[in-house]
């Protein structure tokens, strides 16, 4: 078979893969949609406010740590109950105390034991690492899946925590 | 000869219906991690993407190991592996800490976040189906 044959053959086939990629894709998208939620509306704990009585805009750093303030004040209270959702490494690096542990894959199966201890009507604070990782909104989105309404996101995770100096658990 | 490209697109096939059946298994951490990327990708499509790539991932794997398509199959990996790496140049240029969805609960060859480790695997990858595919035709 000549060289050309082979690139035309070989597009043919390329072509007919991503069109079945597509076909499957947007069938099976269909079948099982996705809880998603829109972008961390009604996720973050507090929305806090720029101090001075100053018009500009407070900073990002400013912002994380009038979170973890909030979040500092919302776990004290007994009905809170707090998730970790970072890795075992993670978990056992540093956390914040009396987080229990939940990463994502602990919804592999059944009910996490650590989920089913836990009242449905209890406030529930979830966090991971930092703003930029995923696994606390996945754990946010199958926690409302199993019926709980009242989970929170502590967006800037145990990074902004640490940063602000508060205390952790080890180990 | 032979039987040393069947192999390595054997090894291929598996890890990409590995990662495959992972992501499809729960295609939200695909979609999260997507999103996680912050590339401006709106939702609709970062849904859509989760299911097409590990779809894309398992044509591939099947269509490697057949003679007549794996041509085709490699290029379509090497494709993948391409978008895949673009994304982990950005989230490194942007110093940013996202966590691999590719294979699921497991890891294969690199742990932690997104680095170059995955660029490095990825394009192995990429290079090891090319490769059973070029000597395929030789």
């Amino acid at each position: 078979m000549s060289e050309s044959t082979h690139s035309s053959a070989t597009v043919r086939s390329l072509i007919g893969m991503l069109a079945v990629v597509c076909v499957v894709a947007t069938i099976d998208r269909w079948v099982r949609p996705l809880p998603f939620p829109p972008k961390s509306e009604g996720l973050v704990v507090a929305v806090p406010q720029s101090g001075g009585g100053s018009t500009s805009q407070p900073s990002a750093a400013d912002l994380e740590k009038a979170e973890v303030e909030a979040v500092e004040a919302y776990i004290k209270s007994p009905l809170v109950v707090v998730f970790d959702a970072n890795s075992e490494a993670g978990f056992k690096e540093a956390r914040i105390p009396g987080a229990i542990h939940l990463p994502p894959d602990a919804f592999s199966g059944d009910v996490p034991a650590a989920v089913d201890r836990v009242s449905r009507s209890s406030e529930l604070l979830v966090y991971c690492k930092s703003s930029e990782c995923e696994a606390a909104e996945y754990v946010i989105l199958r926690l409302k899946e199993l019926g709980y309404t009242n989970v929170r996101l502590f967006k800037g995770g145990i990074r902004a925590w640490l940063a602000a100096g508060k205390p952790v658990e080890k180990g | 000869m032979g039987a040393v490209r069947f192999l390595l697109a054997l090894a291929v096939a598996g890890l990409l219906f590995w990662s495959g059946i992972a992501k499809l298994l729960d295609p939200l951490k695909l979609a999260l991690a997507i999103r996680a990327f912050q590339l401006g990708i709106p939702d609709e499509i970062a849904h859509w993407s989760a299911f097409a790539v590990p779809w894309a991932e398992l044509v591939a794997g099947v269509c490697i190991l057949l003679p007549k398509t794996r041509m085709a199959a490699a290029w379509l990996t090497a494709f993948l592996m391409g978008v895949f790496m673009s994304g982990i140049v950005s989230l490194l240029v942007r110093g940013m800490d996202v966590d691999c969805p590719c294979f699921g609960s497991f890891s294969f060859l690199c742990d932690g976040p997104l680095g170059v480790c995955h660029l490095l695997r990825n394009a192995l990858i990429a290079g090891a189906g090319l490769f059973a595919a070029k000597s395929d035709r030789a």
